[in-house]
């Protein structure tokens, strides 16, 4: 009666529309829904300087009325069609996103591009946008892991990568309507653009829609610098609050690298999930922390892997210390049933991970990134099966050993009595 | 969504069960929902329902404190618990070759060692779980904000205890609680996507033979709103964060779709009255507005965030919000695309198995039906804007308790 979930995987449309736009279509033909994603690569590692934070204030103008529609108008007809949207803007790309009954999507993929190709950036809606921007970066001071995840990504990184999406205060504060419609000009427009729609619905229908939507789009082209890190250093930022925030960084391979799912498996064992070893040894054995964890990040040409955790300030010694230990310790080699367990995971998370839309459409627009290409699922599936124990741990031998760089976030420094376990 | 089935059986112990099978579905989902939070706790057992929640996790009589983890994991499962104030859900999905296995360790679940040296070393996770809370000024907000509007009732407390009562909680005192609430009676078993219906049921007889019976039940204190506006300074916030709490009503009141669309019309992030006063000129970075349905009670839930200097006329500018459509109602217009949006929404999450388990499970407890995505939407298009103009009749807002965390004043 159980089927097999390989089903899950139609065949995927890939193709470049003749201005640059490149489109994905994943059908999903049992759902009602199509989730769409629009991803740019657009963010603060290429804002100019002075003007960072402009790709942040950009992706809420771009929101705010499009086309003939101002925007009060812009959002009630979207919601009239029942859509979800969504639009968000990190260290490299800016996303315009939605959700909608796929059989209106003849009308929602026209309101959607002219979010990009007539977009309308009135002057009314500037000063709330920018005001917006800057209560949403002082918001960060308020949420000590947030905080933590700014500082530590800011102490790695020596290029452009170290800004925050939120931008600069003092930016923000000096951005005018002119200087982030030049933007706008400079850096939005096909060339590196990614247009991802998983769903419901007939896929050459959909395609069809895309091209008409995009296909004559024209605009800017966004620069990417080359990311580069720095030496592995401490850092500590003062913060009232009952916690102790630390953060760890470190190099890591990526997805096109040798080794990467060799690293997948093995971080996997790390902190996979709550049965793995971060969570067994900080948490359920000393009861150090409640929040601990540990995950690969990815910016074009580079990967680094983070290990964070949260703890009270008398604990948070020790903490630090099983982190390290942790990351360290992985050199040894993981045992057959670590193996097991984070294939297994890895492979039956893939499965879950692509039956929403939504989801689906986020991993495709990451792969085109990151990958160069969308990668089938089977790929990964059988990518994982085919790397056994002893791969993984002669990739761990010859790994360097980590040498973190390490952010802590509190009341106090941690001094060397704390260290003592 | 087509090929969709609902299924329903009691066991002989009393235990619920009940399904929506998805043949298109990937996985299989499934849950022990115990109808027991911090409402059902004592006096002396603030924070009990969560703590227990964790130390189900720490070992059962066959299994080790590490092993319930990593037997989750060895199944490639995504699972995780939590605890609301009426509810403990414990929920995995995996492929469906390993159903069978999730449900053999979910079900040993309900049956913790709760040993003295798992308990010991879960109270301190839970006392920093505590800590970390207490750096979240809008949780802060909240837990504040319950303590004066439900005043009276047991639903007032922290759902994570305090300090001083985690501290004191002894792992007899959880065991007893234990045995007090974790009854066939008192548990629902939901399974949603593609599971084997027969074949859960047998398993399910067999593992719970000789389960302690009956059913717990729930006392149901008068609710007393107390309304009121409170505020207080705080070394570690730099912002100020205001939570609202206004009268709503039960989930087994037929107005809940009414109060859920007035909600969204008022409150949603991205096209409401309030987005519109607030956020989009750029007087607040949130201003959100949701109704929550208890067992018997209801309530609207609203949060702000702005600088500290900017508080006052952003309370202000909220107040007109709320006098605005009490006095003058919605349009026809925003109650429509309060529906649409809450109905793509409902569409959306209902596309994988995990999506449709604790809402379908709730909707049995609360109403003893299966309610399909198709069949809420269709309750939703439905729903007439008189419906939610009756409720604002009522004028909740004016009944609102606010409760505001700010920083501390400088010198």
């Amino acid at each position: 009666m159980l089927h097999s979930p390989v089903t899950i995987q139609e065949p995927l449309v890939d193709t470049t529309l003749p201005n640059g736009v490149r489109v994905l279509v994943e059908p999903m033909p049992w759902l009602p829904t199509l989730s769409l994603t629009l991803q740019l690569p657009v963010g603060s590692v290429n804002d100019p300087e002075g003007g960072v934070g402009s790709a942040a204030l950009l992706t809420e103008w771009l929101q705010r009325g499009a086309g003939d529609l101002d925007a009060r108008a812009y959002a009630s007809v979207l919601d009239d069609l029942g859509v979800r949207r969504g639009g968000g803007v990190g260290r490299e790309t800016m996303s315009l996103s939605a959700a909608f009954l796929e059989r209106d999507a003849a009308d929602v993929f026209g309101y959607l591009a002219d979010q990009v190709r007539r977009p309308r950036l009135g002057d009314e809606e500037f000063a709330g946008v920018r005001q917006l921007a800057l209560h949403d970066l002082a918001a960060i001071d308020d949420s000590p892991p947030q905080r933590l995840g700014e500082a530590l990504v800011d102490a790695y990184f020596a290029s452009a990568h170290a800004r925050s999406a939120y931008g600069e205060r003092a930016d923000l504060e000096r951005a005018t309507p002119e200087g982030v419609r030049a933007e706008l000009a400079r850096r939005v427009g096909p060339e590196g653009a990614v247009l991802v729609v998983a769903g419901g619905g007939d896929a050459a229908r959909t395609l069809e829609l895309a091209e008409a939507s995009f296909g004559a789009w024209r605009g800017g082209t966004a620069t990417t610098p080359p990311p580069e890190v720095r030496p592995p250093h401490r850092r500590h930022v003062h913060a009232e609050g009952a916690q102790v925030q630390i953060g760890l960084c470190d190099g890591a391979v990526g997805p096109t690298d040798h080794g990467w799912y060799e690293q997948q498996i093995a971080m996997g064992v790390l902190d996979g999930n709550m049965g793995a070893r971060l969570f067994t040894e900080v948490r359920e054995k000393r009861g150090l922390a409640y929040s601990v964890g540990a995950s690969t990040r990815l910016v074009r040409g580079h990967a680094y892997t983070v290990v964070r955790a949260g703890t009270t300030p008398e604990r948070a010694g020790e903490t630090l210390d099983v982190l390290i230990e942790q990351m360290r310790h992985l050199g040894a080699g993981v045992t057959l049933e670590e193996h097991a367990r984070a294939v297994r995971q890895l492979r039956s998370n893939m499965v879950m991970q692509n039956e929403a839309s939504g989801a689906r459409a986020g991993r495709l627009a990451a792969d085109v990134l990151h990958v160069g290409r969308p990668r089938p699922l089977a790929e990964i599936m059988d990518a994982l099966e085919g790397v056994g124990l002893d791969r993984v741990n002669e990739w761990l031998a010859a790994r360097p050993e980590p040498h973190p760089t390490v952010v802590t976030l509190g009341p106090r420094e941690l001094v060397a009595s704390d260290r003592a376990a | 969504m087509s090929g969709l089935r609902f299924d329903e059986g009691v066991l002989p112990n009393g235990l619920r069960v009940v399904g929506e099978y998805n043949p298109r579905a990937a996985s299989v989902a499934m849950a022990y929902l115990v109808e027991t939070g911090g409402r059902d706790e004592r006096d002396d057992e603030q924070g009990v329902s969560h703590f227990l929640e964790h130390l189900c996790f720490k070992g059962t009589a066959r299994r080790g404190s590490l092993e319930v983890s990593r037997d989750f994991d060895a199944l490639g499962a995504r699972y995780n618990a939590f605890t609301s104030d009426e509810l403990t859900a414990y929920y995995g999905a995996v492929l469906p070759e390993a159903a069978p296995e999730l449900l053999e360790l979910l079900t040993d679940m309900m049956r913790p060692s709760l040993r003295d040296d798992d308990v010991d070393v879960e109270r301190n996770v839970v006392l920093e779980e505590i800590a970390m809370d207490a750096d979240r000024p809008a949780s802060v907000a909240f837990d504040r904000a319950r303590e004066r509007f439900f005043a009276g009732h047991p639903i007032r407390r922290a759902l994570l205890g305090t300090t001083a009562s985690i501290g004191a909680l002894g792992a007899d005192r959880v065991r007893a609680f234990h045995e007090r609430r974790y009854r066939s009676g008192g548990m629902l078993v939901v399974l949603a996507g593609a599971y084997d219906w027969d074949a859960t049921l047998r398993q399910l007889e067999e593992e719970t033979l000789g389960w302690p019976e009956g059913d717990p039940g729930r006392d149901h204190p008068d609710v007393v709103w107390s309304a009121g506006r409170f505020e207080e300074r705080a070394a570690n916030v730099t912002r100020a964060h205001v939570a609202l709490l206004a009268p709503g009503v039960g989930r087994r009141d037929e107005r809940r779709h009414a109060a859920a669309l007035l909600a969204r019309a008022i409150g949603a992030s991205d096209n409401s009255r309030l987005f519109w006063s607030l956020i989009e000129p750029g007087l607040a970075d949130e201003a959100s507005l949701w109704h929550d349905d208890a067992d018997g009670f209801g309530s609207f839930g609203g949060y702000l965030s702005t600088d500290d200097a900017s508080v006052e006329r952003v309370l202000d500018v909220a107040r007109d919000v709320f006098e605005g459509v009490q006095r003058e109602g919605l349009e026809r217009a925003e109650w429509a695309r309060a529906q649409r949006t809450l109905a793509t929404g409902l569409t959306l999450r209902g596309e994988t198995p995990m999506g449709r388990l604790v809402t379908v499970g709730s909707a049995y407890l609360d109403r003893g039906r299966h309610e399909s995505v198709a069949s809420v939407v269709d309750e939703l298009l439905s729903t007439p804007l008189e419906a939610g103009l009756a409720l604002l009749a009522e004028r909740p807002f004016d009944r609102a308790c606010t409760y505001v965390v700010r920083p501390a004043r400088t010198a």
